[in-house]
C-alpha cells in the first residue's frame, strides 16, 4: 500500500516535472538577450511556477492541474518571451557596454605606452597625430556613457533610452572598438616598418595580443546587438497572441 | 481588464504591492489579483519585465533566496521606490478627482 502511494507520488512528479520543463524549454527557445540574462529571467520564472503549482495545489487541484493552472497564469511562451525582449535587450545593451568599458582602458593603455610620443604631455596634438584612433575611441565613450546613463537609475530624471536604441548604440560603440584596434595595429605595423623605430617587444606583445583578443569579442558583440534588435524588431511586428485576461 | 489599460500605471501598482514587503514574483501578481478584486489578472510573465526595469531604475532592490531547496527572486521597495510611489499617489489623486468630476452626470450641462 505505501510503495503504491509511494510510486502514485513519483509519477505525479514526474509528470509536474514534464509540465514545467516542456513550458522552459520553448520558453529558452524563444527568450532573446545573452546567456546569463536569459538563465536569470528562466531561473526566476522556474522558481515561480514551483510557487504557483503548490499554491494550487494547496487550494485541492491535483497537481497536474496545478501545473497546468500555473503555466496557463503565465501566460503563453512566445508571449512571455516577448514582453522580456525589451528588458533583455536593454541588460544586454548594458552589460556589453560595460564589458567594452572595463577592458577598453586596459587595452588603450597598452597602445598609449607604446605609440604616445615622449613631448606628448606638452604637446597633445603630437598624440593625436601619433593615435588617429583616439578621437574614435573619445567618440565611443561619450556614446557608451549617454547610453548608460539613459538606461540606469538616472532614467528617474533623463529621458529614457528604447531597446533599440540602446542597441544600436552599443553595437556602433562596438564597431568602434573594432575600427580603433584595426587603426593602431595598422599604426604600429606602419610605423615599425616604414622607420628605424623599435618597439619595446613585451609592451607591443601584450597591445597587438589584447586587440586581437578584442577585436572578434567587440564583432561577436555586435553581431549579437544586430540579432537582437531584428528580434525587437520582429515582435513590433507581430501582433500579440492574448493580451486580454 | 486588458493589459492595455494599465499602461503606464502598471509601475505605480506594483510599488505599491511591494510596499507592505518584499515579495517574489508570483506573490506580486497574486497580491495584484487579489488586491484588485480580480480585475487585475494579467499573465504573470508579462510583470518581471516590468519589475526588473523598476530594479534598474533603482526604485526596487530584487535578491535570490533558496527556498524549500529552489532559488527564489525577492523584490523589495528602496527608499527611492518609496519616495516614487509617494508622488504617484499624489499624481492619481489630482488625475482621479479630474476624471470622476468630468465623466460624472451633469445635468446643469445640458440645460445651461
Amino acid at each position: 500500500m505505501a510503495s503504491h502511494f509511494l510510486s502514485e507520488s513519483a509519477v505525479q512528479t514526474t509528470q509536474v516535472n514534464a509540465v514545467v520543463d516542456q513550458y522552459l524549454d520553448r520558453l529558452a527557445r524563444d527568450l532573446p538577450g545573452t546567456r546569463g540574462a536569459r538563465a536569470s529571467a528562466l531561473d526566476e520564472v522556474r522558481g515561480d511556477l514551483r510557487e504557483a503549482i503548490e499554491s494550487h495545489t494547496a487550494r485541492g487541484l491535483p497537481p497536474k492541474l496545478a501545473a497546468g493552472a500555473a503555466v496557463a497564469e503565465l501566460g503563453p511562451p512566445s508571449m512571455v518571451a516577448e514582453a522580456f525582449a525589451p528588458e533583455l535587450a536593454t541588460t544586454q545593451a548594458r552589460r556589453t557596454l560595460l564589458a567594452l568599458l572595463i577592458t577598453g582602458p586596459l587595452v588603450g593603455l597598452c597602445w598609449l605606452l607604446l605609440l604616445a610620443p615622449h613631448s606628448w604631455p606638452a604637446r597633445p596634438e603630437a598624440l593625436w597625430a601619433a593615435i588617429p584612433a583616439l578621437p574614435l575611441i573619445g567618440v565611443a565613450v561619450a556614446a557608451a556613457a549617454v547610453i548608460l546613463a539613459t538606461t540606469g537609475t538616472l532614467i528617474r530624471w533623463l529621458p529614457e533610452s528604447t531597446p533599440g536604441r540602446a542597441l544600436l548604440g552599443t553595437a556602433g560603440v562596438a564597431l568602434v572598438c573594432v575600427l580603433g584596434d584595426l587603426t593602431v595595429l595598422a599604426t604600429l605595423a606602419a610605423r615599425s616598418l616604414a622607420t628605424t623605430w623599435q618597439p619595446p617587444l613585451a609592451l607591443a606583445t601584450v597591445a597587438v595580443a589584447a586587440s586581437l583578443i578584442r577585436i572578434p569579442l567587440a564583432w561577436r558583440a555586435m553581431l549579437r546587438c544586430r540579432h537582437s534588435m531584428k528580434y525587437l524588431t520582429h515582435i513590433g511586428r507581430t501582433p500579440r497572441t492574448k493580451t486580454t485576461t | 481588464m486588458r493589459a492595455e489599460a494599465l499602461k503606464g500605471h502598471l509601475d505605480a501598482l506594483l510599488l505599491a504591492v511591494l510596499e507592505a514587503g518584499p515579495l517574489h514574483g508570483y506573490a506580486v501578481i497574486e497580491t495584484l489579483r487579489a488586491g484588485s478584486g480580480g480585475t487585475f489578472d494579467l499573465p504573470t510573465g508579462t510583470i518581471y519585465p516590468a519589475l526588473h526595469r523598476l530594479e534598474r531604475a533603482g526604485f526596487v532592490k530584487s535578491r535570490w533566496h533558496v527556498v524549500a531547496g529552489r532559488r527564489r527572486r525577492d523584490y523589495e521597495l528602496t527608499s527611492s521606490g518609496l519616495q516614487a510611489l509617494s508622488n504617484e499617489r499624489a499624481v492619481w489623486a489630482q488625475f482621479s478627482t479630474a476624471v470622476s468630476s468630468l465623466l460624472s452626470s451633469h445635468p446643469w450641462l445640458a440645460t445651461s
